[in-house]
């Protein structure tokens, strides 16, 4: 028994256990200080639905052994473009949503592909790429909105050409998903609709990672010269994690601006990635691990810290933006610690 | 014929941003003086960031990108002899033992993370730049006034919390260690001739008699740059910009021995060390070298190297931004290295500098060029980023594929 909680605290590893134990402590602190529980409560649970499928494109990529997904930019990138068509069309309601989705997917099949390519040509330094090709793509990307063509004039910047920074939802499909069927417990509100798209990605995304191909990913990711002497094409199954992985980005970017009620356009998705990588890792994935439940879990302790700490440390501390400061610590630090396992091992 | 063609191959990068700048130049059309004191004063204050790079470089960590962690631990001195009220030279060089300190511990730290590590130096170094970056904040945003006293009329946020978010040095601080001693350019290039001069007779004098086709190389060489050098100072569009322009004497002495210290190091012990851990961490472990000794003190090197680069940097701004002023500096000075035709298992003094000029001017350049073509001035803004992003997103895909392919040819011949 007790040589079994040592090997479960230490697979946990510590600063998740910190991590876990400031969320319970922030939790707790809530309704002890007397803010407005409720609210709060369903403001996190309305972050985690709309970061859920962010941190969801991290399990292929993991899976299949191309490490964190660093390069997240570039399946968010493909969303918002698939955003912008629908929305220069001017369509609206769960149309816009879904034909943003499918707009998105030509563009995100064809990145995720090229990007796998790639990171099979620089196997062993994926995570260093993935972080510089996602930010070179997104400062080009910030010329290509500048120029882009655009017939919708609500989307124009008001003086000059191009994008604007932000893009109000509120006349396309803002809460599209979330309002489709809010439940209401004694004052708590769940998005239930944004939950219950999450939670059919996280089936669909398990359906396949549990099918011949996902188990074949698998093998190609844990031992690749194993995996290849089995007659699995490691190249390939690793393409797939990453196209896989960068649909779902594009996915994730529209399932979050739905839900923020703005798209952003520009600098805004830089450091996305790094929010999604330490939320998985929080939730218990490790380099080459990660499962649906690392993403459930994760999404919920990382997002109800950013969401909670907030209001908390007003209370204690008027006047600073200490959430801020302990997303930087917590993300960064678990990164951090899951870079040194993962190399202690080899 | 062939060594033009190598001298091309091997310099393709460097060639390529120089047909940039200059083609962004004539686009611009910018005054020349502006153009070349501006380019004095940003390749001055850039340049010893630049220069930290070169000894992790050397131990074969690749491009450190933790020198942010350097760079906030001079932020932190800066705001220290704020707070004293220092000025002058006394400031800076207060300044410069503080940060020194400050970055040893800092660049302990890094190195043992980077020991954890091995192999991923480079991500892990951007992610402990943000990590270093969290701590530093929570420092100065948080626990300065609260858990340790602090309180100063110019510096703290009203609430008695934290710094405030823009620090301006006081009056005596700006340009310091700049304003000391000023010297035109086209003195500098003078003495710089002079030196140039007598290391040519020492040599002559020294080993000459041996060699006659390397002294009639050598003096024809002399002979060009005495030639250039009147060119410049004598064609008077061109000296009026030369004499008007200043350079501040102490600061170039600074960048100067810095660069000293990393050309030079290599003929150390401490120096063949970092260079055999290098080349192959297997061999030099079973030839008896402490690795992770050598690659602490790397790490400790560059981080102390940063925390200088960006107290000169900072001094000569004068203002900064107490929490966002380090956030680019990992990104535009590994960029700049690389411009300079670096790449991440060399790099010399020689290319940190073509790469800062190179790259400076290219910054100052392009948002001038992109509003002359598309009469927008993001664009430029924007263009840079894409150039710095870009750079290195493109080394280090060069760097793995390199990798990847020797790993191969070396699995085929086993």
């Amino acid at each position: 028994m007790k040589m079994k909680c040592r090997q479960f605290f230490e697979e946990f590893g510590v600063t998740r256990m910190i991590a876990v134990g400031f969320f319970l402590a922030i939790a707790i602190a809530v309704p002890v200080l007397h803010l407005n529980t409720l609210t709060l409560y369903s403001q996190a649970l309305t972050r985690m639905a709309m970061n859920g499928v962010l941190v969801l494109t991290m399990v292929p990529i993991m899976v299949c052994g191309a490490g964190m997904n660093f390069a997240l930019p570039i399946g968010i990138i493909c969303g918002l473009i698939g955003g912008l068509i629908s929305m220069n069309m001017n369509l609206q309601g769960f149309t816009g949503f879904f034909a943003s989705i499918l707009f998105s997917l030509p563009f995100s099949l064809v990145m995720g592909y090229l990007y796998g390519l790639l990171m099979n040509r620089v196997k062993g330094s994926e995570m260093m790429i993935a972080t510089y090709v996602g930010f070179a793509v997104i400062s080009a990307m910030c010329i290509v909105w500048l120029f882009v063509p655009i017939d919708n004039l609500v989307l124009r910047m008001q003086m000059g050409r191009g994008l604007r920074k932000d893009v109000v939802l509120t006349d396309f499909w803002a809460g599209i998903l979330d309002d489709l069927c809010p439940v209401t417990i004694g004052g708590l509100t769940i998005p239930l609709g944004t939950f219950l798209f999450l939670f059919l990605m996280c089936f669909l995304v398990y359906l396949y990672m549990h099918s011949k191909t996902g188990i074949m990913m698998r093998a190609a990711g844990q031992n690749p010269g194993l995996a290849a002497a089995n007659g699995i094409n490691v190249d390939r199954m690793r393409i797939w994690g990453i196209t896989l992985s960068t649909v779902l980005g594009a996915i994730g970017i529209l399932v979050y601006a739905q839900s923020y009620g703005f798209m952003q356009f520009y600098e805004s998705p830089k450091m996305m990635s790094f929010s999604a990588v330490a939320a998985v890792l929080l939730g218990g994935a490790s380099n080459k691990r990660a499962s649906i439940f690392n993403v459930i879990f994760g999404v919920m302790v990382f997002q109800g810290i950013l969401t909670l700490s907030m209001p908390v440390a007003n209370v204690l501390l008027p006047e600073s933006n200490i959430s801020d400061i302990v997303r930087m610590i917590i993300s960064n630090g678990i990164i951090l610690y899951a870079l040194g396992k993962g190399s202690g091992k080899k | 014929m062939k060594t033009i063609k190598q001298f091309f191959s091997e310099n393709l990068v460097v060639i390529f941003f120089a047909l940039l700048c200059l083609g962004a130049y004539l686009i611009a059309g910018q005054a020349p003086y502006v153009v070349v004191s501006d380019l004095i004063n940003r390749v001055m204050r850039n340049s010893i960031l630049v220069l930290a790079l070169i000894i992790p470089i050397m131990a074969g960590m690749g491009l450190n990108f933790g020198i942010v962690v350097g760079a906030m631990s001079a932020q932190a001195a800066i705001i220290l002899i704020t707070h004293w009220r220092m000025t002058g030279m006394a400031g800076i060089v207060v300044a410069l033992l503080v940060c020194t300190v400050i970055s040893v511990i800092c660049g302990y730290l890094l190195g043992m993370l980077f020991n954890k590590t091995r192999g991923q130096e480079m991500i892990t170094g951007m992610i402990a730049g943000y990590f270093g970056n969290g701590i530093y904040l929570l420092i100065f945003l948080v626990l300065f006034g609260t858990v340790i006293p602090f309180w100063d009329e110019e510096l703290s946020i009203r609430s008695g919390i934290g710094i405030k978010d823009t620090l301006k040095m006081i009056d005596g601080m700006k340009g310091a260690m700049d304003n000391v001693w000023k010297l035109q350019l086209s003195q500098v290039l003078i003495a710089v001739f002079v030196l140039y001069t007598l290391y040519m007779a020492y040599c002559i004098v020294k080993r000459g008699r041996e060699n006659r086709s390397a002294v009639k190389i050598s003096v024809i060489k002399w002979l060009i740059w005495g030639a250039a050098l009147a060119a410049v100072l004598l064609i008077p569009s061109v000296s009026a910009v030369v004499t008007r322009c200043k350079i501040p004497m102490i600061t170039l002495f600074f960048v100067i021995l810095v660069s000293v210290l990393c050309q030079f190091i290599t003929s150390t012990k401490l120096g063949q060390d970092f260079r055999s851990v290098g080349m192959d961490i297997g061999i030099a472990e079973a030839s008896g070298i402490n690795v992770n000794r050598i690659r602490i003190l790397a790490t400790i090197f560059s981080t102390v190297i940063a925390s200088w680069g960006q107290l000169a940097f900072l001094q000569n701004m004068g203002t900064f931004s107490t929490y966002t002023a380090q956030q680019n500096v990992g990104t535009f000075s590994i960029a700049a290295l690389l411009v300079g035709g670096a790449s991440i298992d060399k790099a010399t003094v020689r290319q940190a500098f073509i790469g800062v000029v190179l790259f400076q001017l290219l910054f100052l350049l392009a948002p001038s060029a992109g509003t002359k073509i598309f009469n927008d001035t993001q664009v430029g803004e924007y263009f840079r980023t894409v150039i710095s992003n870009g750079v290195i997103a493109v080394a280090l895909v060069l760097h793995a594929l390199n990798k990847n392919r020797k790993k191969a040819a070396q699995a085929d011949s086993i």
